[in-house]
């Protein structure tokens, strides 16, 4: 019975005006629904760009090598890469032209370094201040990306080890061999605004075993700022500052705040890295505890870093 | 009850009709290969690509492919990095463009099992800079798959992309790529 009812509209009078005007409404409908996907044809292009998803990409060279100019950068040597550095300091300009304006003197720092994962590397060298072995590491714990999840910014943690290897000055006096150690402990945080311009916050904490006056501290606590800004694609300005807390000038030995601006020249697998800077100091434990050059008194030298990177290891 | 089976077949038959013909004209592939090298006597360096994203329309003849410059991935990591960062920009210019059509168009058929030569021609934007180019490759088709393959070679200058003198001798002026890529039916 329900069916009939059902079908009871088509048995009438109405039946001819559904075939006749209805229907032919209801798939005109249909023709203009779907026939639109003919007249889109053309444009690949748009069709394509909907279809394919940006993937997020890890954000890289935020700097052009894994240090600024005396202090690290968040970068790390990728996996299997060695990195033969070589740092040099001159002396001070206004020690004049007897000294050829600090270029007789020389305070230099070599290193190997490599990258154990993309994420984690570590590094040993030798430097001639104070006949310094070092090592350290540097773990990658956020890496800046963008899309759809995207990160803002980087941030790497370094620690390092530094062996102070000269002879005791006071042989009588009962020396440890601790007292040999400084330790470094730092976080780098940075963001790559964009392709030019990276900017990048670092404090750092040096724990010295022995310090040389009893005023000193043993521990230093500095708050670092530093930035580079690519002129070309291959060459670059950079800048970085230290302020220290705690420096102690009460002993005779005037310390400052390091600062130091320099270039980044880069040529395939080199990097030279020029810089004008008031630290004889390379490692951690040098230049924020042990920076005597007054900026404002002509206390400021020139150095260079090079770096050069091998693959050891090629990535599959 | 007759009219109605009929009308309702008859509406069946024009939806139906109407999608199929749509899908079977436009093939898509997401996960194309792009491999490039460049050859000098001091060092080879190498990428691969499986991000390589196409539409080709089998109507008309005309196709499009898109390739993310940071898909690349080289075997020498700072490569990888040299790449983006100084050479092809892909900050900038995140991915490389190809839109065309077949010129031998009216001699293919996709209908049909097997290899075929094809040619096309269209402008390719890579870094930004867009050229016309027309490039041979092989169509193969499988079980209502499309196979395409091509090689092509990319010179450097055409596309503003500079190499410094320091390097010269260790990046090719004329890059080999070669490219690979299955088609699906695109359905949407």
């Amino acid at each position: 019975m329900k069916i009939k009812k059902t079908y009871y509209f088509f048995r009438s009078a109405n039946r001819i005006l559904f075939v006749r005007l209805i229907f032919p409404i209801v798939i005109l409908f249909f023709l203009l629904i779907t026939t639109p996907a003919f007249s889109q044809e053309e444009d690949l292009e748009s069709l394509l760009e909907k279809e394919i998803e940006i993937k997020p990409e890890l954000t890289i060279a935020t700097f052009k090598s894994t240090r600024l100019i005396n202090s690290h950068t968040i970068e790390r040597m990728q996996k299997g890469d060695l990195d033969f550095r070589i740092s040099h300091r001159f002396g001070e300009v206004n020690t004049g032209v007897y000294e050829l304006f600090g270029l007789d003197y020389s305070s230099s720092y070599l290193a190997a370094e490599y990258g154990i994962t993309d994420w984690l590397m570590t590094g040993i060298g030798r430097g001639t201040m104070q006949k310094t072995f070092h090592g350290f590491y540097k773990l990658s714990i956020i890496r800046q990306s963008s899309g759809k999840k995207s990160v803002p910014v980087s941030v790497s943690w370094m620690q390092g080890v530094s062996l102070n290897s000269l002879k005791w000055t006071n042989p009588e006096r009962s020396n440890y061999f601790y007292s040999r150690l400084s330790y470094i402990h730092q976080l780098l945080i940075a963001r790559k605004f964009n392709q030019k311009f990276s900017l990048q916050i670092m404090p750092v904490l040096v724990h010295r075993n022995l310090v040389h006056n009893k005023s000193d501290k043993n521990d230093l606590y500095a708050l670092g700022t530093g930035g580079r800004y690519k002129l070309t694609n291959r060459l670059a300005v950079t800048a970085e500052f230290f302020y220290v807390h705690g420096l102690n000038n009460t002993s005779g030995i005037n310390y400052y705040h390091p600062i130091s601006i320099g270039m980044d020249i880069e040529t395939g697998s080199h990097v030279f890295q020029l810089m004008i800077t008031n630290s004889s100091g390379i490692l951690e434990n040098h230049f924020i505890g042990e920076t005597t050059g007054d900026i404002f008194d002509g206390g400021f030298r020139i150095g260079f870093n090079i770096s050069r990177v091998f693959t050891l290891k090629k990535t599959k | 009850m007759n009219t109605l089976r009929v009308i309702f077949f008859s509406l069946m038959g024009i939806v139906l009709f109407h999608t199929t013909t749509y899908a079977q004209d436009k093939y898509i592939c997401k996960t194309g290969h792009v491999y490039f090298i460049s050859k000098t006597d001091i060092i080879d360096i190498d990428a691969d690509n499986y991000n390589l994203a196409s539409i080709l329309n089998t109507k008309n003849g005309e196709v499009i492919f898109m390739i993310p410059m940071r898909g690349f991935k080289f075997k020498l990591p700072l490569a990888e990095e040299h790449f983006n960062e100084n050479y092809i920009e892909s900050e900038k210019y995140p991915q490389a463009k190809f839109k065309g059509k077949f010129i031998n168009f009216d001699k293919i058929d996709f209908s049909k099992d097997g290899q075929q030569y094809v040619e096309v021609e269209g402008e390719m934007s890579i870094h930004g800079q867009t050229k016309k180019i027309k490039e041979a490759g092989i169509i193969e088709i499988r079980k209502g798959e499309i196979h395409a393959k091509s090689i092509l070679k990319i010179a450097l200058q055409d596309y503003g992309i500079k190499i410094p003198n320091l390097v010269i001798n260790k990046v090719a002026d004329i890059i080999d790529v070669k490219i690979d890529l299955k088609y699906e039916p695109f359905t949407k």
